[in-house]
């Protein structure tokens, strides 16, 4: 398990995590969301020990995560900008994780060849970004790790190849009880693999739950009030509203059972609840935040 | 392959060594080229090597002494440059701190990986030339074991010391200009200081000093350590033959080596520590530590405000007199040197341009009030610097140095030694006299031009120098010039100025007549100088000095035209080892005068001529030229005459 406690990072004067709780189940897959600035990336080199915190505790399975080689050797991590040694091949970098992670499997590196048809010889910075990625995967993987931990792991990748990293990924999980931390803002992939997930703005963690909880705590209904009601009444505590004719939808931070119970006595003379995609959800919380879509026509 | 231990992973130290064999590589080849030329010029049939084990420990000796510590010093930066660059990169800083191995463990990999790679020339380059040396019948002398612990504990001081600073600074390209700021800097600092208190301060005169020397490595393993070596004639073929052979060789003031080697341990272990505290997110920043940046920029300020306002200040200060100016001048232009220290300062460490804002500039205006409060604190003398005067008792020798030397003995010469200390404090009485004289008029003929240094060796062991500018018009200070030139003229004192009595021997002497001679003179001569016997060397020396006794010669103080000149020179044995003999040397010039009857006669008496003749001509000269000069006066040069005022 993961767990991050009031952390506190400051840059310069500029607090980039104030506070930050976040707690990451063992063998789950945890998608970290936030807008632009919110402090994710932050978060990622505290779990892999880049940064030490200001203040606060990062501990992976209640043990400290800083300076503390143990823990780091059941760790992999692929970051956005992955480094590898200028004049290294594949076979060269492999030797390097094998040298370093102690529980390297030269077995699985060998298998996993096969998903990622790359020539181990060439020397990586002669790869596209989308093959150097693969084998960031490749060589993560090949750690055998029990936690993953992930910025923007699919950039860069083609449809045929996300879907081949994502299942190789979830089966590590469902096999081996790999804790998957993922940073995307690629909210609709990461709905398919999540099952919890942290909405991360201004160096806080708003909201982290269950992701079935999280959309069964918001709700979109779609309802026809009779001719007499113009307007959403005052008392309906709504997120969202937009009408189309005489069709309005609502963003309702509930379930859909309690929401039709507070329309009820409105007599609405059509109700429709459709579950939020993960997005929606996203855009819809950090609504109330001042993080909204802005109707600016240029 | 897995390490066993925490504080060393063999994988990244083999991927270190491997990733930049280029380098070592290349050194390799240069360390083996001695090798191979030893092996060509043996198959040739003359080797240039010779192989008795006092040579091999001379040439052991010699690489440890002055090849060691230049290659160290060098290959240092490089080496940290290559194994401490991921420091420099928010991307490979990520990387490495990212993987399984403690920052402890990291930093003792990267460091030996570093050493290893200064080493692995020397390692290469060495064995090939002790196989060689060996083939050819030499012997391994226990110089070569110290040869080779010279060459670890050099590489080691200089790569902890590059090391030290490429964990204080993020930046790859601020890496090796540190490092050579921080080599230098203490001894550069110490001589800017001392130029710009010689600029401002009267009596202290700039001159190079290496007291700090100390604090820089190089130059202090580079000069005072060293190979003392002895050779004595040898002639094993023929009597003809004259060669010689080395007896004996003796490594100087070695124990400076151990001394750095004892300080890289404790910068690799301030590396160390640095590093453990250092933030990863300081990558690329010319400080990483944050606590070191405000020492960083005030030393900065310190050395840029003091080479850049001098430098403004010797620009614009051409023809002001007036102290008040020079003051309102000194603080114009070393405020606007502190400024632009101070910005260009923070504009390095903080790496932006945009540094112009409320907090910096309470920080400026408490800089500049520093400058003010220096500068006059300078001009009123509040350390007393200027009239600082050593105690009687607490001066071991005094040399005072003007157109002639003369050297006291603070135990022999109490009364001379109390004398110059008089005069001393004399002159910096007279300093407004003195400071107003320097601008007076260049063609005033009661002027008197001269200078005076005054060296005090202190027991405590240091050295107390001063130096006058002694310009004065004769009549306007008659009796300061008359206080000066008793001293300057006292009998026993300028006794002192021909070494009478202490442990210089006169070692030459030449001497040349100012007119041009006809066919009664020999000729033959070298230039118009005359090459002395030993008796006409000691003849003319006892001339001088009766001419002395009898006040005909008054060294420097004398209007009358000069008709001939003497050069004695004098050698004092100061120091001697088994191997080395320290001399100190000293020159004596006499300006022949007209009426100094004896050395005249003594010149008659080596160039063969009556001693009337050679008067005669003498004297006609200095009445030719003491007219010439009438006629050749510049009455026209104006020099407009400045009050001091303080």
């Amino acid at each position: 398990m993961i767990e991050i406690k009031d952390l506190v990072k400051t840059f310069d004067g500029f607090r980039a995590l104030d506070g930050t709780n976040i707690v990451v189940p063992k063998g789950s897959v945890y998608g970290l969301v936030g807008p632009n600035g919110a402090g994710k990336s932050t978060v990622i080199r505290h779990i892999l020990g880049i940064y030490k915190e200001d203040s606060g505790t990062v501990t992976i399975d209640g043990t400290p995560v800083w300076d503390n080689q143990s823990v780091k050797e059941r760790c992999a991590s692929i970051p956005d900008d992955w480094y590898y040694f200028p004049n290294a091949t594949i076979k060269e970098m492999m030797h390097y994780y094998k040298g370093i992670y102690k529980n390297f499997s030269v077995e699985r590196y060998e298998k996993l060849k096969e998903a990622f048809p790359i020539d181990e010889k060439k020397m990586i910075r002669h790869l596209s970004k989308g093959m150097q990625k693969q084998v960031a995967f490749w060589l993560a993987l090949s750690t055998m790790p029990d936690c993953l931990i992930l910025d923007e792991p699919v950039d860069g990748l083609d449809p045929v190849m996300r879907r081949q990293v994502w299942s190789l990924m979830m089966s590590d999980v469902s096999e081996r009880g790999t804790t998957v931390l993922v940073s995307s803002h690629n909210l609709r992939e990461l709905e398919d693999v999540c099952d919890h997930v942290g909405i991360m703005d201004k160096g806080k963690v708003l909201i982290e739950r269950d992701l079935n909880e999280l959309q069964d705590n918001m709700v979109k209904l779609q309802v026809v009030f009779g001719t007499d009601i113009t307007e959403v009444p005052k008392d309906i505590p709504v997120l969202h509203v937009s009408k189309l004719g005489r069709v309005f939808t609502l963003i309702m931070r509930m379930n859909a059972e309690r929401a039709m119970e507070v329309l009820k006595p409105y007599s609405p003379m059509l109700v429709d609840a459709i579950p939020l995609t993960l997005e929606e959800i996203f855009i819809y919380e950090l609504g109330g935040e001042n993080y909204e879509v802005k109707d600016i026509v240029i | 392959m897995k390490s066993k231990t925490s504080l060393f992973n063999k994988t990244i130290f083999n991927n270190n060594i491997k990733r930049v064999w280029p380098f070592w590589g290349l050194l390799s080849f240069f360390a083996l080229l001695p090798s191979l030329l030893i092996i060509v010029e043996s198959f040739r049939g003359y080797s240039e090597i010779s192989t008795e084990p006092l040579e091999m420990k001379h040439l052991y000796y010699q690489c440890a002494t002055y090849i060691a510590p230049f290659v160290a010093f060098a290959t240092a930066i490089i080496a940290a440059m290559l194994v401490w660059s991921y420091l420099d990169s928010t991307r490979s800083v990520g990387f490495y701190h990212s993987i399984p191995i403690s920052k402890t463990g990291l930093f003792v990999t990267q460091f030996v990986s570093g050493l290893t790679i200064m080493l692995i020339p020397y390692a290469i380059g060495g064995a090939a030339f002790i196989l060689t040396v060996l083939c050819l019948g030499g012997g391994f002398p226990l110089a070569t074991l110290v040869c080779i612990g010279t060459v670890i504990a050099d590489s080691f001081f200089f790569f902890a010391f590059a090391t030290l600073i490429a964990h204080l600074t993020g930046n790859i390209l601020a890496l090796p200009a540190l490092y050579l700021v921080f080599n230098f800097l203490f001894i550069a600092l110490e001589n800017l200081l001392n130029f710009v208190c010689s600029s401002f301060l009267f009596g202290l005169d700039f001159e190079l000093s290496d007291k700090t020397a100390f604090l820089t490595p190089i130059y202090k393993l580079l000069s005072d350590v060293y190979v003392n070596t002895e050779y004595s004639p040898w002639s094993p073929f023929s009597a003809n033959y004259e060669g010689s052979r080395l007896i004996s060789v003796e490594w100087v003031n070695y124990h400076w080596v151990l001394i750095y080697a004892a300080v890289g341990v404790v910068f690799a272990i301030g590396a160390l520590m640095i590093y453990k505290r250092r933030r990863s997110e300081a990558a690329g920043d010319v400080i990483s530590t944050k606590c070191l940046k405000p020492i960083i920029h005030a030393v900065y300020v310190v050395t840029v405000t003091a080479l850049f306002g001098l430098l403004l200040y010797y620009m614009f200060n051409e023809g002001i007199i007036d102290c008040r100016m020079k003051i309102v001048l000194a603080i114009i232009c070393f405020g606007v040197a502190a400024t632009i220290a101070y910005y260009t300062g923070l504009m390095l460490l903080e790496k932006t341009v945009k540094v112009f804002n409320k907090k910096t500039l309470k920080g400026l205006i408490v800089t500049l009030a520093a400058v003010v409060v220096i500068c006059f604190g300078v001009k009123y003398d509040v350390l007393k610097v200027e009239r600082r005067i050593p105690k009687l008792s607490d001066i071991e020798t005094v040399e005072v140095i003007s157109q002639n030397n003369f050297y006291l003995d603070g135990k022999k010469d109490q009364e001379l030694v109390q004398k110059t200390l008089d005069i001393h404090k004399l002159i910096i009485d007279n300093k407004r006299v003195l400071v107003n004289e320097m601008y007076g008029d260049m063609n005033d003929e009661y002027r008197y031009d001269g200078y005076v240094s005054f060296f005090y060796h202190l027991k405590d062991g240091s050295t107390m120098v001063r130096r006058y500018n002694i310009d004065l018009n004769k009549e306007n200070h008659k009796e300061l010039f008359e206080q000066y030139k008793n001293y300057m003229t006292d009998k026993k004192m300028t006794l002192r100025v021909m070494h009478d009595n202490d442990d210089y021997e006169i070692e030459s002497a030449d001497f040349n007549i100012n007119w041009d001679h006809d066919e009664r003179y020999p000729s033959g001569l070298d230039y118009g100088w005359y090459e002395l016997t030993d008796k006409q060397i000691r003849d003319l020396y006892e001339a001088v000095k009766a001419d002395l006794q009898e006040g005909s010669w008054e060294p420097g103080f004398s209007d009358k035209e000069g008709v001939a000149n003497i050069y004695f020179n004098f050698e004092k044995l100061m120091d001697q080892t088994e191997y080395r003999s320290y001399y100190s040397y000293d020159t004596l010039y006499v300006d022949v005068k007209d009426n100094m009857k004896h050395s005249l006669e003594a010149i008659a008496d080596i160039m063969g001529v009556s001693h009337e003749d050679l008067m005669n001509d003498a004297r006609k000269y200095a009445k030719d030229m003491e007219e010439w000069n009438k006629e050749h006066r510049y009455d026209d040069m104006n020099v407009e005459y400045y009050e001091y005022r303080d």
